[in-house]
């Protein structure tokens, strides 16, 4: 007869294994929490905490531009209205440096002051090539009219409201006693 | 300790939101207020142009004028130092010498001629290039440089 000897603890690895069960479940289920707070943090977080940043560095910036804009806006506002109240002084000086030559008002200007010192214009000429590189224009002024006026013509010239600037000054002697004047101006456009 | 963790991750998850969320609207805003000034900048782009243009032409007078010699108290000492018996002939004056040509009766005339521009400070130094004397007519033609 044949005698099967079971062994005493037959259900001991089983029952070990079931009493593991429970532990491996927890195990898992709090693997799987971590997998899925790391990956909330990856790929919630992060890309929120970046674009809050940005967002931040991008607000910054218009904040300085605003501000900048504003200052930009309060000194043209002061300025313009500085310039309002300077309006005649202003005229005054686009006719001292106009921005086109306008050699024909600068003429009729100097034609009537020359006749307030005692001469008359007998010639009046640019000289070629004259524009310089600081929109300097040379010209070349003829006068007939007596030695004593000189300097009142030579003052009408630079007190004029054009800005010039004299070069030269050459007199003659004329044999009906009179004195002939040419003068080498600069008149400026901007 | 798991859940105050997980709580604290999803109350800053929150807050970026909420802040994400406040930034956009603050953004949005200031961008329409940026957009409201540079159309005020632009309207006033004309008054702009106006400044510049006075404050470079001021700049550019004050430049020339202080660049620009003065001609009139010259030629009024240059005149009013001729005494009234000499015959001025010809003269060339520039900014920092003049030349002229003058006949006279007698070479004291120049003497005083010259006496006058310096008594007057006109000239610092007067060098007499060449004098000559046309005796048929008694007459002296003397040519000076004058040094300013």
């Amino acid at each position: 007869m044949i005698e099967f000897k079971i062994p005493k603890d037959i259900g001991a690895t089983y029952q070990r294994e079931i009493a593991r069960k429970p532990e491996n479940l927890v195990r898992l289920y709090v693997s799987l929490a971590v997998a899925a707070v790391v990956l909330f943090v990856i790929f919630g977080i992060r890309p929120l905490a970046i674009t809050a940043a940005q967002n931040g560095k991008f607000l910054a910036e218009l904040r300085d531009i605003k501000l900048g804009l504003e200052t930009k806006v309060a000194k043209i506002e002061s300025e313009s209205e500085k310039i309002n109240g300077l309006s005649a002084e202003i005229d005054l000086l686009y006719k001292k440096l106009p921005e086109r030559p306008e050699l024909e008002e600068y003429l009729q200007e100097l034609v009537l002051d020359a006749a307030d010192a005692g001469f008359v214009v007998q010639r009046f000429r640019q000289q070629e090539g004259s524009e310089d590189s600081q929109g300097g224009i040379s010209l070349e002024i003829e006068f007939t009219g007596s030695l004593d006026s000189i300097p009142q013509l030579v003052g009408a010239i630079e007190n004029a409201e054009r800005f010039a600037e004299i070069r030269d000054v050459r007199t003659t002697a004329r044999e009906d006693g009179g004195t002939d004047v040419r003068i080498s101006v600069v008149v400026y456009t901007l | 300790m798991a859940w105050g963790l997980i709580i604290l991750i999803q109350l800053l998850f929150v807050a970026l939101s909420l802040y994400n969320a406040r930034t956009v609207v603050l953004t949005k805003n200031l961008q329409a207020e940026i957009k409201a000034l540079e159309a005020n900048v632009s309207s006033k782009a004309l008054a702009e142009e106006k400044i510049r243009g006075v404050i470079k032409r001021t700049d550019s007078l004050q430049r020339l004028e202080s660049q620009r010699v003065e001609y009139t108290p010259r030629i009024e000492a240059f005149v009013n130092g001729i005494p009234s018996n000499v015959f001025l002939y010809s003269s060339f004056i520039q900014n920092d010498k003049m030349s002229l040509t003058v006949r006279t009766q007698s070479p004291l005339e120049i003497a005083l001629l010259i006496s006058n521009y310096f008594n007057a400070n006109f000239a610092k130094e007067v060098v007499i290039q060449s004098a000559t004397l046309d005796s048929t007519e008694n007459e002296f033609t003397t040519t000076l440089e004058v040094i300013f």
